[in-house]
């Protein structure tokens, strides 16, 4: 009779070989999941460890450190902003709001690159002392020439922002912009009013000075800024800033070291690490865990864990992020500025800034910053959900029934899905049914420039605080940045006779900037929804996190306590 | 002749008994008759409505949620009964779809395969290619497609049919290949039936049985894709109720020990995808 079964020796053997094999197996993966889980943060445990280096947990990794070079995420632009300097900067002094925290000075200024300046009395021609003896992380000298071709660059080169966020303060540096000496530079402006823009455009980070020297030396007639160059080599070094790049690897870390030759204090910490870590849950795990020093861009949930855990810093204090629906003005149905009205009267801002928010946001009385020297809220509209007044808007509008539309998010921003869900839930009541479209980041960008969406929400800022350049920001005709599509006669002659009236942070001006802003607002082309507190949290070891208008951290003022 | 002889018998005589009956375990059947019933009617008898903010978020279970609350201020009870009818839904869809079109694909193929000349050739590349896809990991397969066309509900059941065609139609393919030769095709053949009715009337009742009793796995495959890609965020638009992208915006949350956002919709995952398996199971062993 065949049987198929044999318990010989020779099957013993092999049962025992492979029980043996089994064993050896499930010894080695065990083995390889403790290496995976202990090997990464001992590694970051000895660099938090080390006094005079941190560790920051971020979300994205750079593609490449030349600002000028167009289209990057926002911890590229931090890095960036580490590693140059401007003409001018802004002092920071104690915050008024949280102990913890300093603040940047938007309305004053104090020399960086340059010395110091000199108005002229008419208020046209500001002279700029440059700094003697200054030279870029790879050895150059420090002149009026790397201040011309920067500004010429940014004026040139297609991908710079400058030349979009500058007007009117600055539109031709070729006639504005003159070399005196090696070591003066003045700027001339068309209209003693632009002035003060103009300080804080210097100040902040479109008007970095590059090292032209090395630029143009690696310039061809296809790349005639060394742009191209720049981008395919991001540890190169052609800047002035408190720090270096040491190393870069992309999607997983970048290593910036103290610039040796940085013309001003040396910072604290001499060595700082970027490390990507996708996850916000992840980034804020990190920090509870003393793997990081420093998280950004956390929820509001995330960081009151991290406070209640202890150990860890949250900044408690007013910025100028904003989180705002923008209804795409140049098609249905928001082309209706009573729909749009009616939209803003279907947010349910209350509910937002408690269920999202967790009460780490407010709903601004209005868009200009209002700490701003001249500013008023005369007559802003105040808006609330109340439904009954949307309806009543969508009926006068001619849509008696409601509106459909698609809400487009970037599917990398939870706080903005998640408002998203509460207006969805909340505005079918005032008439609005809503479906969401989540983006992934890469497209979200694409289709927000080129005005594909019906609608989108966004949380963004202007870097400089004056009126005119927040006004500008998001209204300027044919500007990339204007999303909304909004050219609106009627505003740009508002803010044509706020300019007429010279210092926009004179009271005179204020009050014309006002109607601007209540005209913007009345026509909604932005809803705002939140005013929104800093993202970050750090270390209690740390000291020195200053808030700033660009809302990155200044390593340069970090220290350990 | 070489005798062997095995000191104990190779299987259990009680196991080999019960293996064998011939009667329906049907209390297999339970879990997966009592899924279906809450897919159906469930949505109808929630306590609060699956997509309305109800509560103050990240509220743990209590009397007025039994689930608590997720991070929008959403009943997790609701949504997790009303995610069975949209996880259910679309799993079925495609497991019909699929296998549909994979029987189709598996009888063309099969029986076009050893052909000579132009259909042949096309009928072994329609095969290779459909190894092909079978060999590509589901996930890959689907954030591909979500990435071209965009995340909705007609992309998913595509997405998921695609994923689990390929399996079908081997199987399918596999009977083909052992019925065409077989002398009713033939007689079929003298009668002078035409080659697409021998196709689709003689061999295809003959060699569709391994793919409809492969179906639950499909169906249990198509449930387990459906919630990777909404853990993955490319499944369902907001705020549809769904496992995948519950447990998603749920595993944030149990980081911070707020378990219950993504607790409750992976146990709702797992008896499902068990009980469709179980009950499956139990199909194949009365068959065979």
């Amino acid at each position: 009779m065949y049987r198929p079964f044999s318990t010989g020796p020779r099957s013993i053997t092999r049962n025992r070989s492979a029980k043996l094999i089994t064993g050896v197996a499930v010894f080695a993966t065990a083995a390889l999941v403790l290496a995976g889980c202990t090997g990464g943060p001992d590694a970051a445990a000895d660099d938090a460890e080390t006094p005079d280096s941190i560790v920051i947990a971020t979300p994205s990794s750079p593609t490449h450190f030349f600002y000028d070079a167009g289209t990057n995420v926002y911890p590229a632009m931090e890095i960036e902003m580490q590693i140059n300097s401007t003409l001018l900067t802004n002092p920071y002094a104690q915050d008024e709001q949280d102990e913890n925290a300093l603040r940047q000075q938007v309305y004053e200024f104090e020399g960086a690159l340059a010395e110091s300046y000199e108005v002229s009395e008419d208020g046209l021609v500001y002279t700029f002392n440059l700094r003697e003896g200054v030279v870029s992380q790879a050895g150059n000298p420090f002149t009026a020439d790397d201040v011309i071709w920067s500004f010429n660059q940014k004026f040139e080169n297609p991908t710079a922002v400058f030349q979009f966020v500058s007007a009117p303060a600055m539109t031709d540096p070729s006639t504005q912009i003159a070399k005196v000496d090696d070591f003066t530079v003045t700027m001339t402006v068309a209209d003693r009013g632009y002035g003060q823009t103009l300080l804080s455009l210097l100040s902040n980070v479109t008007a970095q000075v590059f090292d032209s020297t090395i630029l143009q030396e690696n310039a061809t007639p296809d790349d005639p800024f060394g742009v191209a160059w720049a981008r395919a080599n991001p540890t190169v070094q052609f800047g002035y800033g408190a720090y270096m790049i040491d190393s870069f690897t992309p999607d997983s870390d970048t290593t910036l070291v103290a610039n040796p030759n940085y013309w001003g204090d040396a910072p604290a910490i001499d060595t700082v690490i970027y490390r990507v870590v996708a996850d916000s849950a992840t980034r804020a795990q990190s920090l509870r865990n003393g793997d990081v020093d420093i998280a950004e861009n956390l929820a509001p949930q995330e960081q009151a864990d991290a406070q209640t855990t202890g150990g860890v810093d949250v900044f408690s204090l007013d910025t100028n992020i904003y989180s705002f629906m923008v209804p795409v003005t140049n098609k249905a149905p928001f082309d209706n500025a009573l729909v749009r009205q009616a939209m803003a009267y279907a947010i349910p801002y209350d509910q937002i800034l408690d269920n999202v928010y967790l009460g780490r946001a407010t709903q601004p009385t209005g868009y200009l910053d209002s700490n701003a020297p001249g500013y008023t809220d005369a007559n802003l509209p105040e808006y609330a959900y109340d439904p009954e007044k949307s309806l009543e808007l969508l009926e006068e509008a001619g849509y008696p029934d409601g509106v459909e539309y698609t809400l487009t998010v970037n599917a990398d921003t939870p706080d903005l899905v998640a408002a998203a869900v509460q207006m969805q839930a909340e505005a079918a009541d005032a008439g609005f049914t809503i479906d969401i479209d989540q983006q992934p980041s890469a497209a979200f960008s694409a289709g927000r420039t080129a005005g594909d969406f019906q609608s989108m929400l966004l949380r963004d800022y202007a870097i400089t605080l004056t009126p005119p350049y927040e006004l500008n920001l998001f209204t300027t005709r044919n500007s990339s940045l204007n999303y909304p599509k909004w050219e609106d006669e009627t505003f740009y002659g508002l803010m044509d006779a706020a300019q007429a009236e010279g210092d926009p942070i004179s009271d005179a001006a204020g009050a014309v900037y006002n109607e601007a802003e209540v005209y913007m607002l009345e026509q909604a082309p932005l809803i705002i929804y939140a005013q929104v507190q800093p993202s970050f949290a750090v270390a209690d070891t740390l000291t020195g996190w200053a808030w700033r208008s660009d809302n990155w951290l200044d390593l340069s003022q970090l220290s350990y306590k | 002749m070489t005798t062997f002889s095995t000191p104990q018998p190779a299987v259990d005589r009680r196991a080999k008994a019960a293996f064998a009956s011939s009667q329906l375990r049907w209390w297999l059947f339970l879990p997966a008759g009592i899924l279906v019933l809450i897919a159906l009617i469930g949505p109808t008898v929630l306590p609060y409505d699956p997509v309305d903010i109800v509560g103050v978020p990240s509220q743990a279970p209590n009397a007025d949620h039994w689930f608590g609350t997720d991070q929008n201020g959403m009943d997790v009870f609701s949504r997790v009964i009303a995610a069975a009818r949209t996880n259910m839904f679309v799993a079925a869809l495609a497991a019909i779809g699929s296998t549909l079109i994979g029987i189709v694909i598996g009888v063309i193929g099969g029986m076009n395969e050893p052909v000579r000349g132009l259909r042949g050739f096309l009928a072994r590349t329609l095969a290779r290619s459909v190894e092909i896809l079978d060999a590509v990991p589901a996930i890959i397969v689907g954030l591909v497609l979500v990435a071209l066309f965009g995340p909705s509900t007609t992309t998913i059941i595509v997405v998921l049919i695609v994923v689990s065609l390929a399996r079908q139609s081997k199987l399918v393919r596999t009977e083909v290949l052992k019925v065409r030769g077989d002398s009713f095709v033939d007689a079929a053949r003298m009668a002078g039936a035409l080659e697409t009715n021998i196709m689709f009337t003689t061999v295809l009742p003959n060699s569709i049985r391994p793919a409809l009793e492969n179906f639950s796995a499909t169906f249990g495959l198509a449930i387990i894709v459906e919630a990777a890609l909404g853990f993955l965020g490319v499944g369902m638009p907001p705020p549809t109720p769904e496992w995948g992208t519950m447990i998603a915006t749920g595993a944030a949350d149990a980081l911070n020990f707020r378990w219950w956002g993504a607790a409750f919709p992976t146990a709702a995952l797992i008896v499902t995808v068990s009980s469709i398996a179980i009950a499956g199971s139990e199909i194949l062993r009365k068959r065979h």
